[in-house]
């Protein structure tokens, strides 16, 4: 298959993702870009490039859609997601990042039941 | 405790995932869905408009670094764009309930892999060294 098919394709699931979840691009685009051969860190950084177009296009396709935006949640969680982004660089050298996935994951399988169950 | 500083606690453990790579955005549509008990459809938008800044500033900092594949942008955005079309379209037409359902079975599978499956070569390995170590890693203070 041509690569920029390969790309489109992978644009596409990733597309439907972030349309229909708002979030989960990243999932499939990270590591169908490392199997088209790019390095992580270059992988990491295109799929922001690729995700973040996608995100903007979402947002305001829901927006259009009729969707309600609480503006006072995002104004409150910027400045400290922004502090939160600055002190995960930090602890990124301190902390096992395998811990850290493994954790995220139990948090995950517990939010995961606790909404299949609401 | 109160809802502002829970919202900011969310927000802030929703930076410090992104910045560790391991799913800022979920972390965030996590709380505001199963904890907080806000909408599916409108904790996505939230979501979304929250990370559109974050995203910003890294995509600043990897494209100064020469970190993008550009080669790859425009078919995959291209793409992405019909893609975004199609999953905007099934979430309205969808219930809020039904993307909700469909988001956590979505989760599951990835708190499953993310606790059975991850490996440490995949751990920490991505953008977030470059963010804060530039383009050699292996130089990084430890």
């Amino acid at each position: 298959m041509k690569p920029s098919l390969k790309s489109g394709g992978l644009g596409f699931l990733a597309g439907i993702l972030n349309g229909l979840f708002g979030a989960g691009g990243g999932l499939l685009v990270v590591p169908m870009l490392e199997a088209q051969e790019l390095p992580p860190q270059k992988a990491h950084a295109t799929s922001i490039a690729v995700i973040l177009p996608l995100s903007l296009l979402s947002a305001a396709l829901a927006l259009f859609q009729g969707r309600t935006l609480d503006w006072p949640a995002v104004w409150t969680l910027l400045p400290f997601g922004l502090a939160g982004a600055a002190a995960g660089a930090f602890l990124l050298s301190r902390m096992n990042p395998l811990l850290l996935k493994r954790l995220f994951g139990a948090v995950m399988l517990i939010a995961a039941v606790r909404l299949l169950l609401r | 405790m109160s809802t502002l500083f829970a919202l900011g606690l969310a927000g802030f453990f929703s930076g410090v995932c992104a910045s560790l790579g391991i799913g800022g955005g979920f972390v965030l549509l996590l709380y505001l869905t199963a904890i907080a008990g806000t909408p599916q459809l409108e904790a996505q938008l939230v979501n979304l408009i929250f990370f559109l800044p974050i995203g910003g500033f890294s995509l600043g900092f990897h494209l100064k670094n020469g970190l993008v594949e550009k080669s790859v942008l425009l078919p995959s955005i291209l793409g992405g764009v019909f893609g975004v079309a199609c999953g905007a379209i099934l979430a309205g037409w969808l219930s809020d309930r039904g993307v909700s359902k469909l988001f956590a079975l979505l989760i599951l599978a990835v708190g499953l892999r993310e606790l059975f499956f991850s490996h440490p070569k995949q751990a920490g390995s991505g953008w977030e060294e470059f963010l804060l170590y530039g383009q050699e890693p292996d130089r990084k203070p430890r």
